[in-house]
């Protein structure tokens, strides 16, 4: 045996083109998925250990239903009722003077934790407590972060919070590497008060960290204000889990994308190496190889490739990680909550993982060329005719194999009714159903093409065509990963687009107030006592709505509740879904009743006239839900309740933002201006126009859909080598035909020429066939994934440019792809292939 | 003599598209001894290789059955015929049909290492072969290097290598000049004689007829003569 497999790896060092195609594919396919897994991964490490470095071996935290615990309450906490072992912490997020975002903790160094950021150093870098508390806007930092930062310990460090600018003094840098430095990346650690005033918390703390056990738990529970909430450490890192899980499963959906066109990649190869060999293989057969055997040469033959390709691919997925990790990064910041994470934490489970798809993904692509060589035996070579006869086999099956696909896929559709993942298994069996009906719309096409092409090309177009036509083995595999890659293009694109129109459309309807007034830190304190009345006077302001956040705490994770003092005017701005009650603004101004966004109610599985319990001041308390508005905010949702009803159940005069709309004629950038000059200064107030907020909140849905655009452009990569193989393929199977026409006559450029037609007509082809299927693939990623993944429901819209863009993508790629056999077959001398064999 | 191939009555045809099919043997029965040298002759298309694959083993008839040194091809299974045919039988082929990626010494070593044959008796046995042949200086060679006629003759040893019983030649001077075609089948005449085996060569020429011990006729996949 070790001579057949000696000759099957010098067959792949023979072909060397072919041999580096399949394993660009493997290792394309491999670095998507290993990128895309090590970035989510990476995502959630720093999260964890960023709440561990901070709570430590903490086992509770108390945190605020909305704002900050007061530090009264913690003082309360140690003295009144005795929980010795509990630290405050602060924490916020300043700016460097060039745009850094850097986290802040504040911390009681003496508090009773044992094991505060600062306890748990090397003896060599611990910092005295003392000197952290009596220095004047004394930090700490680790050394990397140092490093980045360009400071050292002496250095001042000018830091922008709470609106201010602020000059920190860096006492100490923490070294000793470990998890815990690594946690503490970008964070400057400083004291309690000196947090309070970077961050404009005054008297405020964000939360309490202690260590329980099941007795002081109860206690601490009985004792606790409704304004506050008790939860075991660890629960915000699962929060932060769920809240992004849907994001992330979108991501890496888009990765197998890659990896199942890179499977077709493969499978292509592997046919064409098949193919190659066939009379080889024959000989083998004649002398006593038997037919397992023959599959196993060629499965151990894709799995070599796959070894390669897959190294390969864990090195370019590495590289690849770093790029999409300020991508997702960005995202999971804009969208969910604040993250920093510079490093890649290297899994090796995430690296076994993508490395044993590709392995998977090779030996599933290879199960049928495998299955073909074992049946070439009798007649010493099976013949060309016969590996055709083949194609058109699945070309006749395409309908009775797509049809029953597609009904799998609506039955799962039909059957799953939230499930996201049930949605991709869908979506898988619709791209698979269709790549069956492929082979049939190529055949098509290129007969309806060819007095087109005869007329523009003259026999050369003809010829093209034909080739086509014959080399239906060969063309149809590329021409399906190609469609697929299209469709898949065509399919996201819809669907941001679509995104992104019913996003400015609700922006345009929400956002209608001309200013917008809030603090530069969201730090849950009020507005200034007297702003409302002196901006009321202020000529050309029309009304004025006004807003509150709250964070309640319900089961599963805390409830974000926006408390509005508006009027019916400003009540329209809300998009309403169901329109059901007819007289919705009396009871959300007057009733005990609440608005839902369309993710919350999707996520809390609520509708119109459903009760919705939430912990008032008062306790629990139902509420009706009115209606559900559409809303793109957040994909957790939210709730939305007057302030006349909140007053009823809360004593919370808090006012957080004001919303001014300004009357007909008045300059809304001369007010701006006005305003910002006269009562906003040195308030750490910002006034935005709502043109402003649009264009900023269109900014961040961009930079949301960066990552896909990257995943879509390496997916289409992959495809674009599928065509170039196969048409290498054509080129190699049919070298002796191309040398007698050289001999008889054809000049180089003619037979380039020929070539790039018929890379060009199934580049287009591709992209005809890919509009149904990235039409379909829209409707199913809107209508289904994200609503599943999001709650979100939108408008399809079918915008001409990416469809388009698609169009003249295959055409580019089917003729770009043809370039290199072209050149490589002008190369050769006709008569040397005329003398091969 | 006992005879060592036995066909009886075999019919062998090829379906054409849906509706047609081929008739290519028909009634076909013979006897052939052990260690003669038969010569199948007939025109192209007459089923010669039809034959030569049916009593490799390599096809199976439609009806009838053939018997090689007592076993019933018919009988086995796709993997016994296929261990069968690498114990007992050698193939030789009009365009040689070398494997191009192994060099001639490693398609010598082929039917060697399929037979298990430990490493020094397969060295050493290539060796003795490739000496045979006049090509011991060509062993690191691979087949594109050397001419029609070396590559028979790699191809014959090849063939013989782990002494099958039965060797089939199917055309296998088709391609090579008269005097190259007389060095192969000077080399083919010597088999029964010195190894006893079984001989059976496909051909349409009369030269290589003329070499055989007894030559079965076929035309139009019937036996006409013997």
């Amino acid at each position: 045996m070790s001579l057949f497999f000696r000759a099957t790896r010098r067959h792949l060092s023979r072909q060397p083109l072919l041999t580096m195609l399949s394993v660009t594919g493997t290792a394309l396919g491999v670095a998507v998925v290993l990128a895309v897994d090590l970035v989510n991964h990476s995502a959630l490490r720093a999260f964890q250990l960023a709440e561990r470095a901070v709570s430590g071996d903490a086992t509770h935290t108390i945190v605020p239903a909305s704002s900050n615990i007061p530090d009264t309450f913690y003082r309360d906490l140690r003295v009144e009722y005795g929980f010795q072992e509990s630290a405050p912490r602060v924490t916020g997020t300043v700016r460097t003077p060039n745009g850094r975002t850097l986290q802040v903790l504040g911390i009681d160094p003496l508090a009773g934790l044992s094991n505060s950021p600062l306890g748990r150093r090397s003896p060599e870098s611990r910092i005295d407590p003392g000197v952290l508390i009596a220095t004047k806007n004394a930090v700490v930092l680790t050394i990397p972060t140092a490093r980045n930062l360009g400071v050292s310990s002496g250095d001042n460090l000018a830091v922008t919070g709470g609106g201010r600018q602020h000059a920190l003094k860096v006492i100490g840098l923490l070294g000793g590497g470990g998890a815990a430095v690594e946690g503490l990346r970008h964070v400057l650690v400083v004291d309690v008060s000196t947090a309070q005033v970077l961050l404009d918390k005054i008297g405020g703390l964000s939360r309490i960290d202690l260590r329980l056990d099941r007795r002081e738990r109860r206690r601490l529970e009985s004792l606790l204000p409704a304004s506050l909430e008790l939860r075991a450490s660890g629960s915000r890192s699962h929060a932060m889990e769920q809240m992004t899980r849907a994001f992330r499963m979108n991501l890496s959906a888009l990765s197998l994308l890659a990896l199942l066109i890179g499977a077709f990649l493969i499978y292509n190869t592997q046919t064409l190496f098949v193919l190659n060999r066939r009379e080889t293989l024959a000989v083998w057969r004649t002398l006593g190889i038997t037919r397992p055997q023959i599959v196993a040469m060629v499965i151990a033959e894709a799995v070599w490739l796959a070894l390669a390709g897959g190294l390969l691919g864990c090195l370019a997925g590495m590289g690849l990680s770093r790029v999409l990790l300020d991508l997702v990064t960005r995202t999971i910041d804009d969208l969910y909550f604040s993250l920093q994470v510079t490093n890649i934490a290297l899994d090796p489970v995430s690296i076994a993982k993508a490395y044993g798809l590709g392995l998977a993904a090779a030996m599933s692509a290879a199960a049928l060329p495998a299955l073909e060589a074992s049946r070439i035996q009798s007649r010493l070579a099976l013949s060309r005719s016969h590996v055709e006869s083949s194609a058109r086999r699945i070309r006749r099956v395409g309908v009775a194999v797509a049809v029953p696909m597609w009904l799998l896929a609506a039955t799962i559709l039909s059957v799953s009714q939230r499930s996201v993942a049930a949605g991709f298994s869908a979506l898988f069996f619709i791209v698979a159903g269709f790549a069956f009906l492929v082979p049939g719309g190529l055949r098509v096409i290129t007969r309806c093409a060819i007095p087109v092409l005869e007329r523009c090309f003259g026999w050369m177009g003809l010829w093209s065509a034909r080739n086509i036509l014959a080399s239906m083995s060969r063309t149809q595999i590329a021409v399906t990963a190609l469609t697929i890659a299209l469709a898949a293009t065509i399919g996201v694109s819809v669907m941001i687009q679509s995104f992104r129109l019913t996003v400015v459309h609700w922006l345009d309807n929400y956002l209608r107030a001309d200013i917008y007034i809030s603090r530069v830190e969201d730090n849950g304190a009020s507005m200034p006592p007297g702003l409302l009345r002196r901006l009321r006077r202020q000529p050309g302001v029309d009304a004025m709505h006004t807003g509150r956040w709250r964070r309640l705490p319900t089961e599963g994770e805390p409830t974000r509740l926006f408390v509005l003092n508006v009027n019916a005017r400003g009540f329209e701005n809300f998009q309403l879904v169901n329109r059901t009650n007819r007289n919705a603004w009396r009871a959300f101004s007057t009733d005990d009743a609440v608005m839902v966004s369309e993710s919350y109610a999707y996520h809390h599985r609520l509708e119109p006239g459903d009760p919705l319990g939430l912990p008032t001041a008062q306790g629990d308390h139902r509420f009706t839900v009115i209606d559900v508005f559409h809303d793109y905010r957040s994909d957790r949702g939210r709730v939305v309740m007057h302030r006349d009803i909140y007053a009823r159940y809360w004593n919370d005069p808090v006012i957080e933002s004001i919303a001014v709309y300004l009357a007909p004629g008045t300059d809304g950038e001369r007010f701006l201006a006005d305003i910002e000059g006269e009562m906003l200064r040195g308030s750490g107030l910002v006034a935005r126009s709502n043109r402003k907020i649009k264009n900023a909140s269109l900014e961040i849905f961009d930079r949301t859909f960066a990552v896909t655009e990257v995943l879509r452009l390496l997916t289409l990569i992959v495809a674009c080598i599928g065509i170039l193989s196969a048409l290498v393929a054509i080129q190699l199977d049919r070298s002796k035909e191309f040398a007698v026409l050289r001999a008889s006559g054809l000049t180089r450029g003619e037979l380039a020429r020929v070539m790039m037609i018929e890379g060009g007509v199934m580049g287009t082809a591709s992209a005809i066939l890919s509009i149904p299927l990235g039409i379909a693939l829209a409707a199913v990623l809107v209508f289904v994934i994200n609503k599943r993944s999001f709650g979100w429901s939108m408008q399809l819209s079918l915008p001409w440019e990416p469809i388009f863009t698609a169009l003249i993508l295959g055409l580019v790629a089917g003729a770009v792809a043809a370039i290199y056999p072209a050149w490589r077959m002008n190369r050769q001398l006709p008569i040397a292939n005329l003398r091969h064999e | 003599m006992t005879p060592y191939v036995v066909l009886e009555d075999l019919d062998k045809h090829y379906a054409e598209g849906t509706t047609h099919r081929q008739v290519v043997l028909s009634g076909v029965s013979a006897q052939i001894d052990r260690g003669s040298l038969v010569a199948i002759r007939g025109r192209s298309g007459s089923g010669k290789s039809t034959l030569l694959n049916l009593i490799a083993g390599l096809d199976i008839p439609d009806r009838g059955s053939i018997r090689v040194g007592g076993e019933n091809l018919h009988a086995m299974t796709d993997r016994a015929r296929t261990l069968f045919r690498r114990r007992h039988c050698g193939f030789v082929f009009q365009f040689f049909n070398l494997i191009p990626v192994l060099t001639v010494r490693e398609n010598v070593m082929i039917g060697l290492e399929l037979n298990a044959f430990d490493d020094d008796t397969a060295s050493r046995k290539t060796r003795e072969l490739l000496a045979t042949v006049h090509l011991a200086d060509r062993a690191d060679s691979f087949p594109d290097q050397l001419s029609g006629g070396e590559q028979q003759r790699v191809a014959l040893i090849r063939a013989l290598a782990h002494e099958p019983r039965l060797l089939l030649a199917d055309e296998p001077t088709g391609n090579l000049d008269a005097t190259t075609e007389l060095e192969i089948l000077d080399l083919i005449r010597r088999l029964p004689g010195e190894r006893n085996t079984t001989v059976i060569i496909a051909t349409h020429s009369e030269l290589v007829a003329g070499h055989a011990d007894r030559v079965l006729l076929l035309g139009s996949g019937k036996l006409t003569g013997s």
